[in-house]
């Protein structure tokens, strides 16, 4: 892909990222909007939302600081770090940090997440001598990690996190996530503490998890393992995220199983891509559930490619053409096709998608601005935006609909009539009828 | 304002279940716009606790119920707004109204001003099997639909929009997916389960029982 056109990708996500910024009318500002997800979708609460769209939007950021040198850049990093200083709770938990589960604080990996982009605005602007300006972001991360994280999540017994207090669980992913954090903290306190008594040890739980057999499956790991029973869903998205900590663990150890275990993992995934790049949902045992196929997220399955020193890039092309094909003319990146097919896991391209097939969501843009960021070539100022209004015939629930964007609302219309709106900064929808009300 | 919603602390967040998480969500929503103009009228602690969470800013609410005005006080709220103390007020939100409750329904249309809303949340025929009836049992008798209805529409208020939640198709739906479940066939147990999200909401009336219901009522002009 062209760099210019990489370049004009990620000006149009930085602009759509600023139109989907609560303002500060609103209890807390930060980036907000509908979510749509595997889980739930949140179409009605659409205030700032301080989950793991903020490791990417951070990261993001810092990375086009570092590559255009525009200080410009690095206040937008400043900008998102300040939401979540500001967003902090006494007890260490984010406002609103469950994304799809909104309007709930303690969402799982979603504060760890937060907490490495603020770990990661700490220690560029250690290296950048602002050591000062670092130490509030770094404050913050930290009290969020051991007031929540190893004050109530840490499983001694287990020797790894659960994801709720008062059940015995671990999800792999999420614990990845954390303790990427971890890692990062560690970096931070130039201390290895950490690694040692709570990352390692939650790491060799994910690694038992992992599977050598059936061949189908090799590689992957299942989402969670619940009172010592194993939930036999893999999710190649999930999977793919546990991969940048397993090569952490092996870069601070030097053991081979670490990458052993990495490699594994994103082999399966790749395995697993159809010949459009498109990655199925969810694999079972005995079966698959292709949909809903991520477009924005997939960026996050091509960053973690991009991690891995010996990865095949020529695989991923096609996903990378997906997740630029999914950018719309208003800027953000559709989340993924095949909402509408969750029950029939049928779905037909030529067919009017679900209304949810359109939407873009700021904790999953986040995912392909960060991977794009990392593509932008050094040295090279990003061009101006080009943000349009962005219309797509859709469905809802059978009935012909029409989704449209522009930079201060996102709407669906049947036969002329709103059925969803959401004014862009406000917390709640404006308009939500009963059949658009859908978690 | 941010101080307020600085408050919540508590740790970990029970969640509702997906009924109530589509009812408080459906109020707040439908009082976004003018919330300091709205009084919300609860019946637990738990309905002001959920209440709260979704308009932190601010929040005027209504109880007899000393519970009640202690966890609103706790998380930082406004204190009870005296239901003589209507001015400005424009729409008013009842969650799960009780029975001893009903004298208050001919002030609330007193004090309206013409096209005021009133939002309510009631249990319909199936919430016995929520688990929040179990958890937060309230003082007294929940007013009943049926009741709920016959008594607004004498007093003059008219109803706009009403529609159920999690009905017998979700439920079958999820039973469905349980069925699936042991069974080994993981993948037709998930198809299922959005098979009842799908369905979650639906039209409401005596012959498509729900667990909960929401609606809006208006004064007329």
């Amino acid at each position: 892909m062209s760099s210019t056109r990489i370049a004009q990708a990620v000006s149009n996500l930085d602009a759509w990222l600023d139109t989907v910024r609560a303002d500060q009318s609103a209890p807390y500002a930060g980036y907000g909007g509908p979510v749509v997800h595997w889980w739930q979708n949140s179409l009605n609460y659409t205030g700032a939302s301080l989950d793991w769209r903020y490791e990417g939007i951070i990261s993001g950021y810092l990375t086009v600081w570092r590559r255009t040198a525009a200080e410009k850049w690095l206040i937008k990093a400043v900008r998102a770090g300040d939401d979540l200083v500001q967003g902090q709770l006494p007890n260490g938990n984010f406002h609103c940090s469950s994304f799809e589960l909104n309007p709930y604080p303690a969402g799982t990996p979603h504060e760890a997440a937060a907490d490495l982009g603020l770990l990661r605005l700490a220690l560029a602007l250690r290296t950048a001598d602002k050591g000062a300006e670092a130490e509030r972001y770094a404050h913050t991360a930290l009290k969020n990690l051991k007031e929540h994280y190893l004050g109530r999540l840490w499983d001694a017994e287990a020797g790894s996190f659960r994801d709720q207090p008062h059940v015995p669980a671990i999800v792999p992913n999420k614990a990845c996530t954390l303790t990427e954090a971890l890692f990062a903290a560690a970096e931070w306190q130039q201390s290895s503490e950490w690694i040692d008594r709570y990352a390692l040890p939650t790491l060799e739980e994910v690694l038992r998890l992992q599977l050598d057999n059936p061949k189908r499956l090799r590689g992957a790991i299942p989402q969670s393992r619940m009172r010592g029973e194993i939930v036999p869903a893999y999710f190649p998205f999930y999977i793919a995220r546990c991969v940048p900590a397993l090569l952490l663990a092996y870069r601070h150890t030097g053991e081979e199983k670490w990458r052993d275990g990495a490699k594994e993992a994103l082999g399966f995934v790749r395995r697993h891509l159809d010949d459009d790049g498109r990655l199925p949902q969810v694999v079972y045992p005995d079966g698959v559930n292709r949909y809903p196929q991520w477009v924005a997220p997939l960026a996050d399955v091509l960053r973690v490619a991009s991690l891995m020193e010996d990865e095949p890039m020529n695989a991923w092309q096609q996903s990378e053409s997906l997740v630029l094909a999914g950018q719309l003319p208003s800027g953000g990146i559709v989340t993924g096709r095949g909402f509408g097919s969750q029950v029939s896991q049928r779905f037909s391209a030529t067919e009017r998608p679900d209304f949810r097939d359109c939407i873009p969501v700021a904790g999953w843009v986040d995912k392909a601005f960060t991977y794009l960021a990392g593509r932008l070539p050094e040295n090279t100022p990003l061009p101006s935006p080009e943000l349009h209004i962005s219309e797509r015939p859709c469905h809802l629930r059978g009935r012909s609909a029409v989704w449209t964007e522009t930079i201060d609302c996102m709407s669906l219309q049947v036969n002329g009539q709103i059925c969803y709106q959401w004014q862009k900064g406000r917390p709640w929808a404006a308009v939500a009828a009963p059949e658009v009300m859908w978690k | 304002m941010k101080e307020k919603a600085k408050r919540f602390t508590s740790p970990i967040m029970r969640r509702p279940g997906l009924a109530y998480q589509h009812a408080f969500d459906w109020v707040a929503v439908q009082t976004a716009d003018h919330f300091d103009q709205t009084v919300h009228m609860v019946s637990t602690p738990f309905h002001a606790v959920e209440m709260m969470r979704r308009h932190p800013q601010q929040g005027s609410f209504q109880s007899e119920l000393p519970a009640v005005e202690e966890a609103v006080q706790k998380l930082g709220g406004d204190s009870m707004r005296t239901i003589n103390d209507w001015s400005n007020v424009t729409a008013v939100s009842w969650i799960e109204p009780r029975r001893q409750d009903a004298d208050m329904l001919s002030k609330i249309f007193r004090h309206l001003p013409p096209k005021g809303q009133l939002y309510v949340v009631v249990g319909g025929l199936l919430s016995r099997f929520l688990a929040e009836r179990r958890t937060h049992q309230i003082e007294g008798e929940y007013w009943s639909a049926s009741a709920i209805h016959n008594a607004f529409t004498a007093v003059g208020f008219q109803l706009q929009t009403s529609f159920g939640l999690h009905g017998l198709e979700a439920v079958a739906w999820h039973y469905l997916g349980e069925l699936c479940g042991r069974i080994n066939r993981d993948h037709w147990r998930d198809r299922c389960h959005y098979g009842m999200r799908r369905a979650f909401i639906t039209s409401y009336n005596a012959w498509r029982p729900a667990a909960l219901i929401c609606q809006a009522w208006e004064k007329p002009a």
